[in-house]
C-alpha cells in the first residue's frame, strides 16, 4: 500500500513538473539516462562475473587489508558500489567469504565510490564529455549484438558509460536553463537546520533512485550552475551516503543470514559516517579549504571540493570504525541470528546466488552435502546404526555389534520429509540456470543433479533390504545374523569413508584425489559381494540355513550392492570437477577390469598359480 | 610438405607440446601425493584395530600401487 501511494505520488510530481518546465524535463530526462546507463553498466560487468571477478574475490579478500583494497579497486573501476555489494552478499551467503572479510570490502566500497564525484566534477563537468558519448553508444551497441559473451559486456559497458555521459550532458544543460528561469538558492537554509533538512532530501532521492552515484551527479551539476549552495551540497552528499543503504537493504533480503549481517553492516557504517560528518561538518569545512590549496584547488572550485569532501568524510568513517571492526562482527553475529533451519529445509541455495556462476555451483554443492548428511541419517537409521556413531571413530564392526536393537524410523515418511524436497528445491534452483553459461559450470550443476538422484536411489534400496535385515538382525540363528551383519558393515564402512572425504571436500573446497579414492571402496564391495556370497553357499551346505533362508539373503545382499553402488556413485559424481587435476584423477582412475583384477578372488587365484 | 614441417613445429613447440609438458607435470605431482598417501596408508594399517577397516586400508593401499603404475606407463 505505502510503495503504491508512493509510486503515485512521484508520478504526480513528475508529470506536474514536466508539464510546466522544459528545463525539469531535461534535468529529469538526465537522471533517467544516467540511470539507464548504471543498469547497462552493471549488466556489462556481470558479463565477467561468470568465473573471473568471483576468482579474484576469493583470492584477495583473505585479510582485512586486502579486502578493503578489493572494495576501494573493484568499485572504482565499475563505478558501483551497489554491484559490488551484491556479489560479496551472494559470497557471504554461499559461505565463501567471512563477515569481516565482507565488512572489509563494504568499507572499502564506500571509499571506492567516491572516485564517481571526483571523476563527474574534474572530468564529467570540464569537458564536453557529450562528445565522447555518441561514438560509445554506436560502438557499445555494435558489440552488444555480437555473440561473444565478453564483446557483449564490453558492449554493455561501453554503451553505459555512453548513457552515463549524454545523462551527465542533459542533467547539465538542464540545470543551466533552469537558472535563467528560477534561482534555487533562495530556497537554501543556512546552519544546522539546512544541514538536516538536506541530509533528508538527499536520503530520499536516493532512497527513490537507488543510487547514490545518480544523486551525486544531480547534486554536482545543480552545483556547477549554482542552484544549490556549497553548504547544502554538502548535506545532501551525506544525505545520498546515508540512503545508498537501501540497495544493500533490498539485496539482502532474498540473502540469507550473512547477507543481512552484511547489509546492517553497511547501514551501520554508513550512518555513523553521516552522523561524523555532520558533527564535523565545520571542521570538515575547514580541513577541505585547507587540503584544496595542497592539491591546487580553486577556492571556488565547489565541485571539486565537495567531491574532497565526500572522499574526506569516507576515510574517516573507515579510520574510525576499522578497530570495531570486531566489536560489530559480533554484535551483529549476536543480534542478527540465524533461525535453526529445519532439516529438510535448504541452506544454502537462495535466489540471488543464480547470477554468479560459481556461486550457484557452490551453493548447490553445499546443498548436496546437506542432502548426503540427510541421506546419510536416514541410511544409519536403515541398518539399525546410530549416525553419530558412524560419524565418530570407533571400529565399525563394534558400532555394528553394539547396535543389536532395531532402529524404529518409517523411512518413505522420512525420505518424503528430508531427501525429497531438498532434492525438489535443488532440481527447480538448477533449471533457473541461464543457458549462456560456460560448459564447466551448467556442467558440474547436471553432475550434482545426478549426484543427489543416486543418493535417492541408496535410500529407496535401503528402505527395500530394511524389510528382511530388522528381522535378521535379531534372529535367533548365529548364521543369518552374521549374514545382516556383513551388509550393515559394508554399508557403515561406505558411509563412513563418503562422510570423512565429503567433509574434508567442504572444508578444503577442493579436496585432492578425492575422486581417485572411490576405486578403493568399488573393491571393497566387489570383494565384499564374493565373500558374503561364498558364506551364505558354505551355511547352506553346512545346513545351518535352510535355502528359502539363502534366497532371501542372496536378495538381500543384492541391494546392499545397490546401496553401496548408488553411494559410491553419488562421491564419483559429487568430487567430479571440471579441471585439470580432476581430468588427470579420471584418467588415472581405475577402469571395471583393473578392479577385478585386484579382487582377492583373482589375488588367489594368481597365489595358486 | 610445408604442411608437414608446420605441423611438426606446431607439435614441437606449439600448445600441444606445451600442454603435454603441463599434463606431465601435474601428473607427476598426482603421483607424489599418491605414493605419499600410500606411504601414510601403510604405517596405519599396522595401527588398525578393526578387521574390516584394516582390510580396507590394505585394499586402498593396492589401488594406489595400480594408480601409481598407471601414471608411471603414462609417463614412460
Amino acid at each position: 500500500m505505502y510503495k503504491r501511494v508512493m509510486m503515485i505520488a512521484i508520478v504526480a510530481v513528475l508529470s506536474y513538473g514536466l508539464w510546466i518546465s522544459p528545463d525539469f524535463t531535461e534535468i529529469t530526462a538526465g537522471v533517467a539516462i544516467f540511470l539507464f546507463g548504471m543498469l547497462s553498466l552493471e549488466q556489462g560487468f556481470n558479463a565477467f562475473t561468470g568465473g573471473m571477478l568471483e576468482k579474484i574475490l576469493k583470492k584477495t579478500t583473505d585479510t582485512l587489508g586486502k579486502s578493503l583494497f578489493f572494495g576501494v579497486v573493484s568499485t572504482t573501476l565499475m563505478q558501483s558500489s551497489s554491484l559490488v555489494s551484491v556479489i560479496t552478499i551472494s559470497f557471504m551467503s554461499a559461505g565463501l567469504l567471512g563477515l569481516a572479510a565482507g565488512i572489509g570490502i563494504i568499507f572499502g566500497a564506500n571509499l571506492g565510490t567516491t572516485t564517481g564525484a571526483w571523476l563527474i566534477a574534474g572530468f564529467g563537468l570540464k569537458v564536453k564529455i557529450s562528445a565522447y558519448a555518441m561514438p560509445m553508444l554506436i560502438f557499445g551497441i555494435l558489440l552488444v549484438f555480437q555473440k561473444s559473451k565478453y564483446a557483449k559486456g564490453i558492449g554493455y559497458v561501453l554503451a553505459g558509460l555512453g548513457f552515463l555521459f549524454m545523462g551527465i550532458h542533459h542533467m547539465k544543460e538542464g540545470f543551466d536553463a533552469f537558472k535563467d528561469t528560477i534561482d534555487l538558492t533562495q530556497f537554501s537554509v543556512p546552519g544546522y537546520p539546512g544541514l538536516f533538512l538536506f541530509s533528508a532530501l538527499g536520503i530520499f532521492a536516493t532512497v527513490v533512485m537507488q543510487s547514490s552515484h545518480a544523486t551525486l551527479v544531480l547534486i554536482i551539476t545543480a552545483l556547477s550552475a549554482g542552484q544549490i549552495s556549497y553548504e547544502n551540497a554538502l548535506a545532501l552528499a551525506i544525505g545520498a551516503n546515508v540512503g545508498t543503504t537501501i540497495t544493500a537493504i533490498i539485496g539482502a533480503l532474498s540473502a540469507n543470514v550473512q547477507g543481512k549481517r552484511l547489509a546492517a553492516a553497511h547501514l551501520v557504517f554508513n550512518v555513523v559516517t553521516g552522523v561524523l560528518a555532520i558533527a564535523l561538518i565545520y571542521q570538515f569545512v575547514w580541513a577541505v579549504d585547507h587540503l584544496s590549496v595542497v592539491f591546487g584547488i580553486g577556492a571556488d572550485d565547489y565541485t571539486l571540493k565537495l567531491a574532497l569532501f565526500h572522499t574526506l568524510f569516507n576515510l574517516l568513517g573507515i579510520l574510525v570504525m576499522l578497530p570495531f571492526i570486531n566489536v560489530l562482527v559480533n554484535g551483529l553475529e549476536k543480534y542478527i541470528s540465524s533461525k535453526a533451519k529445519g532439516i529438510s529445509e535448504p541452506r544454502f541455495l537462495y535466489s540471488s546466488a543464480i547470477d554468479f556462476p560459481d556461486t550457484a555451483v557452490e551453493v548447490v554443492r553445499k546443498e548436496t552435502l546437506h542432502v548426503f548428511a540427510n541421506a546419510m541419517r536416514l541410511i544409519a537409521k536403515g541398518i539399525s546404526v546410530h549416525p553419530a556413531r558412524i560419524r565418530r571413530s570407533e571400529p565399525i564392526e563394534q558400532v555394528v555389534y553394539e547396535s543389536a536393537k532395531v532402529i524404529n524410523v518409517d523411512m518413505e515418511e522420512a525420505y518424503e520429509r528430508r531427501i525429497k524436497g531438498l532434492f525438489g528445491e535443488i532440481v527447480k534452483f538448477i533449471i533457473k540456470a541461464p543457458f549462456n553459461w560456460q560448459s564447466s559450470q551448467s556442467g558440474r550443476l547436471y553432475w550434482l543433479r545426478d549426484a543427489n538422484q543416486k543418493l535417492v536411489e541408496a535410500v529407496k534400496d535401503t528402505k527395500h533390504l530394511r524389510t528382511n535385515l530388522n528381522a535378521g538382525i535379531t534372529n535367533e540363528n548365529p548364521s543369518v545374523r552374521q549374514a545382516y551383519n556383513s551388509m550393515r558393515i559394508q554399508i557403515a564402512i561406505l558411509l563412513r569413508e563418503l562422510y570423512v572425504t565429503g567433509k574434508r571436500e567442504d572444508e578444503n573446497e577442493e579436496e585432492e584425489d578425492a575422486l581417485l579414492e572411490m576405486d578403493a571402496l568399488k573393491l571393497m564391495v566387489a570383494d565384499a559381494e564374493r565373500e558374503r556370497q561364498q558364506l551364505i553357499t558354505d551355511q547352506l551346505r553346512a545346513g545351518s540355513i535352510s535355502p528359502t533362508v539363502a534366497t532371501s539373503l542372496l536378495n538381500d545382499s543384492g541391494y546392499t550392492q545397490d546401496v553401496c553402488k548408488s553411494l559410491i556413485e553419488f562421491g564419483e559424481t559429487l568430487f567430479n570437477r571440471d579441471d585439470e587435476e580432476s581430468a588427470n584423477e579420471r584418467e588415472i582412475a581405475l577402469e571395471p577390469a583393473e578392479i577385478d583384477e585386484l579382487t582377492e578372488a583373482r589375488l588367489n587365484e594368481a597365489n595358486s598359480y | 610438405m610445408k604442411q608437414t614441417v608446420i605441423d611438426n613445429v606446431k607439435d614441437l613447440f606449439g600448445s600441444g607440446f606445451r600442454r603435454k609438458i603441463k599434463e606431465a607435470n601435474s601428473l607427476k605431482e598426482l603421483r607424489k601425493r599418491l605414493l605419499h598417501k600410500k606411504i601414510q596408508l601403510e604405517k596405519k594399517v599396522d595401527d588398525c584395530d578393526s578387521g574390516s577397516e584394516r582390510k580396507l586400508l590394505q585394499k586402498k593401499v593396492r589401488v594406489l600401487d595400480k594408480q601409481i603404475s598407471k601414471i608411471d606407463s603414462k609417463l614412460s
